[in-house]
């Protein structure tokens, strides 16, 4: 139970308010005039609150008026959100105003076909009224009972056997709640009938009986006693029991109004009898809910703001840094299109003046081609010189033919006069290397001269090699072919004149 | 639809203004959010790589400039002209050279014809050098007898005068020489040539 709570009496226009702090009556107000309906609701609550001093939030109502019906339904064996939805179909089918609706039920025993609910309708705009009254005064609603949710809770004090169906009856206010269940808490039926039995008894105990009748016919349960609370209601037993035909017992507590507001204190906020529907129960947490997540939003939205700030102040900054650099920026290209076409220019002349001055070819044919013709042999005529470079080194080829100066004999002219020119061009300044030259030597061997030549051309060659100078071919001439080579036979009658040499200088 | 939304609680249904107005902020700053992080934050990153390149550009300009100063052109300059004297520089300079050389051949008996073998270039940072091979083809001329030397001393007394004295850069790639001893029937002579088209 919450530790402050107004709890009002509103039952048929009386309207009476208790300032309740832990469990204690604190204060009592009562309103001196009737409050028929909602449009007094704000008024008389602000009295109350007034009046009764209290300081707290929670409003609890006890109500019992012609807006509120109560109706017995069957429901297909469903829970929850399709309970809820079948119930809100249902209620919609059986009000009897215009106004959009807001219902509460409470779980009766299984009828004899299928499930029941007892249902109490009325209007939202009602309920709404209410809980607005207690808002503009700072109020929460949270809760608002019929007497039959309270007398339910009087059925586990009933001194009868548990599987008793039993009727309970209360005076309230020119009214009658009747509710019929069992020692066990469990309901069957529950109404108002607009009687008090003061005044018509006879009226009350046909309707109670009617009833009785009514859950017999649906529950197959027929309650055999009745429970009557309110004021001296021992002074009316023996009637009832006149018009009702069993025994009417009259329990002592709760019989106040007072009484009443205590005992509905002991039901729990969030049981589905609650008049208050659950939206307007938790509409407190909801708004404090909401605030918390707009506050959070805001929060978010702060910050957010602020690193957008941040972020376009320090953009605004590196713009205006990179703004201000732009014409350093042009200038600066400028300046780099003037240094590279400087630094190209340089390069481009260090190259042009490394390509046409380093590596300069000296004309070394032509100094080559007066050499030779200095160095040339007497015996021997040049007929044809090749020179060219290839890869810096220059390749030369000197083809000629002998011509002894006189009796010269031709082999003997030959091999010196090559000699004498390999040997010149070597010691020369181009220096100059033999890589290949005439061997005149194999021909000489092979081919078919005469006696004599051959001798004269025998005895050169000894000459030479006891002067110790070695030729090419040397090896071949040791091993003379008995015939002759068909290359030889080609050459023949050319091969003593004609000669060769090759080399190359750097 | 119609089914599910009578099945909405009443507390959804509650404040949904304010939630609505809740959400849309929330969303609108979330939104705002997305855009200032993925569009504006990177432009700081970019203006300051901006700017940085401008410092490091000029850092650049001023190392050329010290690496490359002008006064290194004017050093260079004389050299550089020197070299420029070694090449032709445009095709009637050529023709000139060997109309000259021509001329120079038939006065010592000899009679001379240049054909082009190749133009290979040589690059540089600005413009190309060619480099022009020509076959020089040198042979005695028929009825020449006013000079007593020889063909090959003919021969290689042009041969001299080509390859000495010259202003230009030439250089003597081949030399074929055929004949008779003294008497040359005809020489070949390979060289090449430096041109470039831009000059100064």
């Amino acid at each position: 139970m919450d530790k402050k709570v107004l709890a009002i009496y509103w039952l048929n226009g009386r309207f009476k308010a208790l300032s309740i702090y832990k469990g204690e009556v604190k204060a009592v107000w009562e309103s001196p005039k009737l409050v028929e309906d909602e449009s007094n609701f704000q008024a008389a609550l602000t009295d109350s609150v007034s009046q009764t001093g209290y300081d707290g939030v929670k409003v609890s109502v006890l109500i019992s008026n012609r807006k509120t019906m109560f109706h017995l339904i069957e429901v297909p064996p469903v829970t929850g959100a399709d309970l809820e939805y079948y119930v809100e179909r249902k209620a919609n089918q059986l009000k009897t105003f215009d106004d959009p609706l807001a219902f509460c039920y409470k779980k009766t025993l299984p009828t004899r076909i299928s499930n029941g609910l007892l249902i109490n309708i009325y209007p939202r705009p009602f309920l709404e009224k209410l809980a607005e009254a207690c808002r503009n005064i700072d109020l929460h609603l949270s809760r608002m009972f019929t007497l039959q949710s309270v007398m339910q809770m009087q059925l586990g004090s009933l001194k009868v056997p548990s599987e008793e169906v039993v009727a309970l009856a209360a005076d309230v206010e020119g009214a009658t709640a009747l509710l019929i269940g069992r020692k066990d808490g469990e309901i069957y039926f529950g109404r108002t009938i607009y009687g008090d039995w003061k005044v018509d008894a006879e009226y009350v105990g046909t309707e109670i009986m009617r009833s009785i009748l009514f859950v017999k016919q649906q529950f197959g349960a027929m309650a055999l006693r009745l429970f009557i609370y309110g004021n001296e209601n021992e002074k009316w037993t023996k009637t009832l029991e006149q018009f009702v035909g069993f025994p009417v017992e009259a329990p002592s507590y709760p019989s106040t109004p007072v009484d009443w507001l205590k005992e509905s204190l002991k039901i729990r906020d969030d049981v589905t009898d609650n008049l208050v529907t659950p939206d307007l129960r938790q509409e407190p947490q909801a708004r404090l809910f909401l605030k918390m997540v707009g506050f959070l939003a805001v929060v978010v939205a702060v910050c957010i703001g602020g690193w957008i700030g941040f972020v376009e102040k320090n953009v605004a900054k590196q713009n205006s840094e990179y703004m201000r650099l732009i014409p350093l920026l042009e200038k600066l290209e400028g300046e780099k299109k003037v240094v590279i076409s400087r630094k190209e220019e340089l390069e481009h002349r260090q190259q042009f003046v490394k390509y046409v001055t380093d590596n300069i070819t000296n004309p070394v044919p032509g100094w080559f081609f007066g050499y030779l013709c200095d160095v040339f042999p007497d015996d021997l005529v040049l007929k044809e010189l090749h020179i060219h470079q290839t890869n810096g080194l220059w390749y030369v080829h000197i083809d000629g033919v002998v011509q002894p100066a006189d009796n010269k004999n031709l082999e003997q002219a030959l091999s010196f006069g090559l000699q004498l020119l390999q040997n010149r061009l070597e010691r020369s300044p181009f220096h100059f290397k033999v890589t290949g030259k005439t061997k005149f030597d194999l021909s000489a061997a092979i081919s078919p001269i005469s006696n004599s030549s051959q001798n004269d051309f025998s005895s050169a060659l000894a000459m030479r090699r006891e002067a110790g100078i070695s030729m090419l071919g040397d090896g071949l001439t040791n091993t003379p072919s008995s015939g002759p080579l068909s290359f030889v036979e080609k050459i023949k009658g050319k091969e003593k004149t004609v000669f060769w040499l090759e080399g190359v200088m750097q | 639809m119609k089914f599910f939304l009578p099945r909405l609680p009443k507390s959804f249904t509650r404040h949904l203004p304010e939630r609505l107005l809740i959400i849309f902020v929330f969303l609108l700053a979330l939104v705002i959010a997305y855009w200032s992080i993925t569009k504006r934050y990177p432009l700081i990153g970019e203006y300051q790589k901006k700017s940085q390149s401008i410092h490091s550009l000029e850092d650049e300009v001023q190392r050329i400039k010290a690496q490359y100063p002008e006064q290194i052109l004017k050093e260079t300059e004389s050299g550089y002209l020197r070299a420029m004297d070694f090449v032709f520089t445009n095709e009637d300079h050529i023709k000139f050279w060997f109309d000259y050389f021509q001329q120079r051949a038939g006065l010592v008996g000899l009679e001379m014809k240049q054909q082009l073998i190749s133009n290979d270039i040589i690059k540089t940072v600005k413009a190309p050098i060619f480099l022009r091979s020509y076959q020089v083809e040198l042979k005695p001329l028929q009825h020449y007898s006013t000079n007593t030397l020889s063909p090959h001393e003919r021969l290689l007394s042009f041969l001299y005068e080509l390859s000495t004295n010259q202003y230009k850069r030439l250089d003597f790639v081949e030399l074929k020489a055929a004949g008779d001893g003294n008497q040359l029937e005809q020489a070949i002579v390979g060289i090449k040539l430096w041109y470039f088209t831009n000059a100064p």
